[in-house]
């Protein structure tokens, strides 16, 4: 089912919950820095704020893909990477006007949202509702 | 022999840098240690008790200073926070003292399970940790900052908004017995001067970044039985009604009617206008958002904005219960602005609140009384209600100017020098200034601040619950003033405590998640079998430790005592009114405390407890 993630800045607490709820699904393992989401939190913490791929309408990192490594899944609406085909040039990461993709250092991928195919993990996790899957 | 290796959730490493001689090793973490004392607490007992060696002066360069994960740090397990420990310049005891926040958990995503630091360094430097590189940097130009400035130059030098920082304020560097450490984002571990310790080092801060990943026994097992806990967490009685939605503010109503709460440097246990620092109020008046800490649904805190008053446009953490107790009625204050200028004030500067409203409260009283007269405090008018007064010490403190250079020394200090009748008024046990849980009204609290580990401390048990709220002990209800069967809820709730703070779970954790519940995470985390018996052993064998550090140390049967207040002055108000603890009682209390640990009559383990306890061979 399509759905887009929705982001509710002003319900984040900053607990970060999200970012260990995907990495693991993701890895297997609790590595907060291969999430997919993100929560910037500021000192002091007037402002917190989890970034995510939201699905928006530009695409511009499938745009910005010199090998069309990125694509919309028509089902899930998710942008999803083909890491065969990517290069880890991270064009895609410049391009994103939200900061949404973040490059994993050691493999040298991007890491984007695939939605987890229509069922994200960090909204299952998530205490206040700040991240939520709506369908579309 | 199979060689054995610690289990998966552990680094395996312990990150030992010494300051003075400016070199760092990586040493492996001992499985047969981990297996016994778990990690956390347990760990960094441990360390401290092969470490530190007898009589040693806290402030010299043989003291250690020990940041520790646990086995469950960097994990999705609820409400994980970290500690730091050292023998504390205030009491001479062993300290650890607990913070949330996100700084622990990059450690061990650095890969490590403990920082263990000595030595001190020849100038003003912080630590630089970036996996596994390791770096003293000078950090000349970052004293005299206050916490939150600290920690955004650190990462405005390192070019890197994601480093955690943890570091002292003006006071840490100046070694007031009670400075704390700020640990990002602004999480305290407010208590025992640890934060002196580290300034006796000439270290004004740790910076860490960690890529690294954690990773568990049984990894499906582990994240649904976590998904099942965030679930119980979210979902409590306790936490929907009060913690998520007040903190630990929501605790002042109850306080303030039940008696406990610390009025006028604790001789009363109710203030008029209490309710003007409670939660309720203080949502209304001062509270822009709530805030967790790392991986937690209880989401006990609040950054608060003064709106009003000559302090408006201060953002602050806060106000936590122990912070409008003795900051507040303590020192006469309710007013909700005040309180929380003081409560920023010590954060930035780095005060342990709790401390910090002890000494300032006494100080009011030996001058109201005639006891201790000073040009100083007269021209500070230094009454109780006086707010301008309070924060004006705050900063004599933290700076160590005129009498705040006495009042730095703690309550203990300040009664010592002042002598005469000062002593029958000071409020602390071994020398740590007592919490807003007073004993009067629950004598089982009364043991428990008597007997822990780390000097007057609510953390370590807190019979109340049990002697007020009316939930049943270990074996069922107990009436609030009897005596009968509070040394049994005193063991159990030190032993749970010690057993959360070895994984390092935050005591609120306990409100939803029972013994066997943080015994089926470790199990999955570590793939050993363990049960909620055996997870209480855990936390009882580490009490036994920490209990052997302090032995070694002098303390005895002598020293688990009460402040004479509370055992001679009778509760002025309240449903308690007329209570106290008496000497008589107290020692009823303690012997019977010390029969239940299988400890001698002078409060010491008995060679047979440790050896069942398996802690012969550590000790």
């Amino acid at each position: 089912m399509p759905v887009k993630l929705e982001i509710h800045p002003e319900k984040c607490v900053g607990c970060r919950t999200c970012e260990l709820a995907c990495s693991f699904k993701k890895t297997g393992n609790f590595d907060p820095h291969l999430s997919r989401v993100q929560v910037a939190i500021g000192n002091p913490r007037t402002i917190m704020y989890p970034v995510a791929c939201i699905q928006c309408a530009e695409q511009s990192c499938v745009k910005a893909c010199p090998v069309s490594a990125l694509r919309k899944d028509e089902v899930t609406n998710a942008v999803l990477l083909d890491s065969d085909i990517c290069t880890g040039c991270g064009l895609c990461v410049k391009s994103c006007p939200y900061s949404a993709i973040s490059m994993d250092e050691r493999g040298r991928r991007p890491l984007i949202c695939d939605l987890c195919g229509g069922d994200p993990e960090c909204v299952k996790w998530c205490p206040t509702g700040a991240l939520e899957a709506r369908k579309i | 022999m199979i060689k054995m290796t610690p289990a998966p959730c552990y680094c395996g490493k312990i990150l030992e840098v010494d300051l003075s001689r400016g070199n760092t090793a990586e040493r492996p973490l001992d499985p047969a240690v981990t297996r016994k004392l778990v990690g956390g607490k347990g760990l960094a007992a441990w360390l401290l008790y092969k470490m530190v060696k007898p009589g040693t002066d806290p402030f010299s360069e043989q003291n250690v200073l020990i940041f520790a994960t646990g086995p469950l740090t960097g994990t999705i397990a609820p409400s994980q926070r970290g500690l730091v420990c050292a023998k504390s310049p205030l009491t001479g005891t062993f300290s650890d003292s607990y913070f949330g926040g996100h700084f622990i958990q990059e450690l061990k995503y650095a890969g490590y399970d403990a920082l263990v630091i000595r030595g001190r360094a020849e100038r003003l430097s912080y630590l630089w940790i970036n996996d596994g590189h390791v770096e003293l940097r000078d950090a000349s130009g970052l004293r005299g900052q206050d916490t939150t400035q600290t920690s955004l130059s650190i990462k405005r030098e390192l070019g890197d908004a994601k480093v955690k920082v943890a570091c002292i304020g003006p006071a840490g560097e100046r070694r007031v017995r009670f400075a704390l450490i700020d640990c990002d984002v602004k999480r305290q571990a407010g208590r025992g001067g640890l934060g002196a310790v580290m300034g006796s080092k000439n270290l004004k801060a740790v910076a860490v970044r960690g890529t690294g990943s954690v990773g568990v026994a049984k990894p499906q097992e582990f994240f649904e039985t976590a998904r099942k806990f965030h679930r119980t967490l979210l979902e409590s009685e306790a936490v929907r009604t009060v913690w998520s939605r007040y903190g630990t503010a929501g605790s002042v109503e109850f306080s303030n009617m039940q008696g406990f709460f610390p009025t006028r440097n604790f001789q009363d246990g109710h203030i008029e206008e209490g309710e003007r620092l409670s939660g309720v109020s203080q949502s209304k008046l001062l509270w822009l958002r709530r805030v967790a800490c790392y991986a937690c649904p209880i989401i006990c805190s609040a950054i608060s904005f003064i709106r009003r008053g000559p302090h408006s446009g201060t953002v602050l953490d806060g106000i936590e219960y122990e912070t409008t107790g003795l900051l507040g009625a303590n020192c006469g204050l309710t007013d909700p602005e005040v309180v929380a200028y003081a409560n920023y004030l010590c954060d930035e500067l780095g005060l342990d609140t709790i401390s910090a409203g002890g000494v300032i409260g006494f100080a009011m009283e030996l001058f109201e009384r005639g006891i201790w007269r000073d040009p100083e405090l007269e021209a500070l008018r230094l009454r109780f209600g006086n707010g301008e007064a309070v924060l004006k010490l705050i900063r004599k403190i933290s700076y160590r100017e005129g009498v705040g250079d006495l009042l730095a020394e703690g309550v203990k200090g300040v009664a010592e020098r002042v002598g005469g009748k000062a002593g029958d008024f000071a409020i602390h046990v071994k020398g740590l200034e007592t919490p807003a849980w007073p004993p009067r009204g629950a004598p089982g609290m009364g043991l428990a601040l008597a007997t822990a580990d780390r000097g007057g401390c609510h953390e370590r048990g807190w019979p109340i619950g049990y002697e007020v709220e009316g939930i049943p002990g270990p074996s069922g209800p107990v009436e609030r003033l009897s005596l009968e069967g509070k040394a049994e809820i005193v063991k159990w709730e030190q032993d749970w405590f010690a057993a959360v703070d070895t994984l390092v779970g935050c005591d609120f954790s306990r409100t939803g998640l029972m013994p066997e519940d943080s015994a089926k995470l470790l199990s999955a985390a570590t793939g050993w079998e363990i049960n909620a018996e055996e997870f209480l052993k855990i936390g009882e064998r580490v009490w036994n430790l920490t209990r052997m550090f302090n032995v070694r140390e002098g303390f005895t049967r002598k020293d688990d005592d009460l402040p004479r207040r509370f055992k001679e002055e009778p509760l002025p108000s309240g449903p308690a009114k007329g209570h106290m603890i008496s000497s008589a009682d107290l020692n009823r209390l303690l012997d019977d405390y010390y029969r239940l640990r299988k400890w001698d009559s002078n409060g010491i383990p008995t060679r047979e407890k440790l050896a069942e306890l398996g802690l012969g061979e550590f000790l």
